[in-house]
């Protein structure tokens, strides 16, 4: 006792220490990514980033304004107004596409169904770390929208993640360059190639192949196959950068340049 | 400074770091303010202020951004470490070896959360974490220097000494 009276900066971060130790240890063993405290004080600090983020936008609405010709103002919000409904009818498309699909069948079959008729909802990024190492951030659409755990991202560009836990008001999302998210899928237009694939934790996607003998060629592009259950069938995950066999495992694995710029995201949309 | 007063500087942080910084940064990687207050503080006061805010700060970016609760917290908690250190030898006026201790605690903090993850089974890549260090060690330095000139008025001067009597400058 008479050390850490004596000692009061040491003792202070020993104790602190081991608190967040016992923290760590209790959110990986116990409920790792969903408790009832997590989320409600992440429906606390979303309320108060909320105004912040809005004014922020309002600013640099007011600032766009103020630097674009009123024309070209106008014809710019024309055309982004088309581009989404386009990027959303596409989005929609390859899921209805991918509902009549084989796979489809196959994953009713198995008992991994989801049910069909999405609609999007687009959401803000509130929070953000910044950096190219942890990939999870949190969007402004929550349970009260109808967002849950599991529920699929996705931007204009292809697959962004799914929803690891759903506030009243905010949603914190996990993308799809993480380690531990795995995601079923298929080389488009030969849905006999599939494989799996998982953040490489360089900021890119690796995978590997269910048959170490599949057709897999440079630039050939990657979809979610629905198998899992998790995410649908038909959206985009990335583009096949490199193949390698390797010997030791016979497996074929495969290196995927994810299909959207992480790092530069700033609106996604949630399939409800 | 009062514990609220440092509580509502870095609540200001917090709320500038995780929804404008990362907007607007234009050198790639958004720098980490929190971090660079927990040094600031750590370095300038005798209080606890650095240890308390960056626990609770540190838990608050963990809610929004991490996937295991309280591993920015330890890791911002354990970056105070050699700011306190380095007051040992140099007196908190002077502003290098806060630069110094931001320079250290910029790749502590990374090892720090590469240890955690590799313990509880999310293994990043520690080179690929680092791969951006060079601009954020600028960028903290640079961030440290402005704090300390911010701040360093709110110091007791020649605390040490031994006809010191209180007060502040």
């Amino acid at each position: 006792m008479k050390w850490i009276t004596r000692h009061p900066k040491v003792s202070a971060v020993a104790i602190i220490v081991i608190i967040l130790f016992v923290f760590i240890f209790t959110s990986s063993m116990l409920s790792r990514y969903d408790n009832a405290a997590g989320r409600a004080a992440g429906t606390a600090l979303a309320a108060v980033q909320k105004p912040f983020t809005a004014g922020l936008d309002w600013l640099g609405e007011q600032l766009a304004a103020a630097i674009t010709d009123d024309a070209l103002r106008a014809e710019n919000e024309a055309l982004a107004t088309e581009v989404e409904q386009l990027e959303n009818d596409l989005a929609q498309s390859r899921l209805d596409e991918a509902e009549l699909s084989e796979l489809r069948q196959l994953r009713s079959a198995l008992g991994g169904g989801r049910r069909g008729g999405y609609t999007l909802k687009a959401a803000s990024i509130l929070a953000f770390e910044g950096s190219d190492v942890f990939n999870v951030f949190t969007v402004d659409v929550g349970a009260d929208d109808g967002a849950e755990r599991d529920t699929v991202v996705i931007s204009g560009g292809g697959l962004v993640g799914r929803v690891l836990e759903a506030n009243a008001n905010s949603s914190k999302v996990v993308a799809i360059i993480d380690e531990n998210n795995k995601v079923g899928f298929e080389i488009e237009g030969r849905s006999t190639e599939i494989g799996v694939c998982y953040g490489d934790g360089r900021g890119g996607i690796a995978g590997e192949m269910l048959d170490d003998q599949a057709d897999v060629r440079l630039g050939d592009r990657v979809v979610t196959n629905g198998i899992g259950g998790i995410y649908p069938a038909g959206i985009v995950i990335g583009v096949i950068k490199t193949v390698e066999f390797e010997k030791d495992s016979s497996l074929l694995r495969v290196g995927i340049e994810p299909a959207v710029e992480f790092r530069s995201i700033k609106k996604v949309a949630l399939l409800l | 400074m009062s514990y609220a007063k440092a509580g509502i500087f870095f609540f200001i942080c917090w709320l500038v770091q995780t929804t404008l910084l990362w907007r607007v940064w234009p050198f790639g990687v958004a720098p980490n303010l929190l971090l660079c207050a927990v040094v600031c503080f750590a370095w300038l006061y005798d209080e606890n202020y650095s240890l308390v805010y960056a626990a609770i700060f540190g838990l608050l970016l963990d809610v929004q951004l991490h996937a295991l609760f309280g591993v920015q917290a330890l890791a911002f908690v354990l970056c105070c470490i050699p700011a306190f250190l380095l007051r040992r030898v140099f007196n908190p006026e002077r502003t290098m070896p806060l630069v110094l201790a931001a320079l250290i605690a910029t790749p502590l903090n990374d090892v720090v959360l590469w240890w955690i993850y590799s313990i509880f089974g999310s293994p990043v890549s520690l080179l690929y974490m680092l791969h951006t260090l060079p601009e954020r060690l600028i960028a903290h330095a640079a961030i440290c220097f402005a704090l300390h000139i911010l701040l360093v008025r709110t110091i007791i001067k020649h605390r040490k000494d031994r006809r010191y009597i209180g007060g502040t400058a």
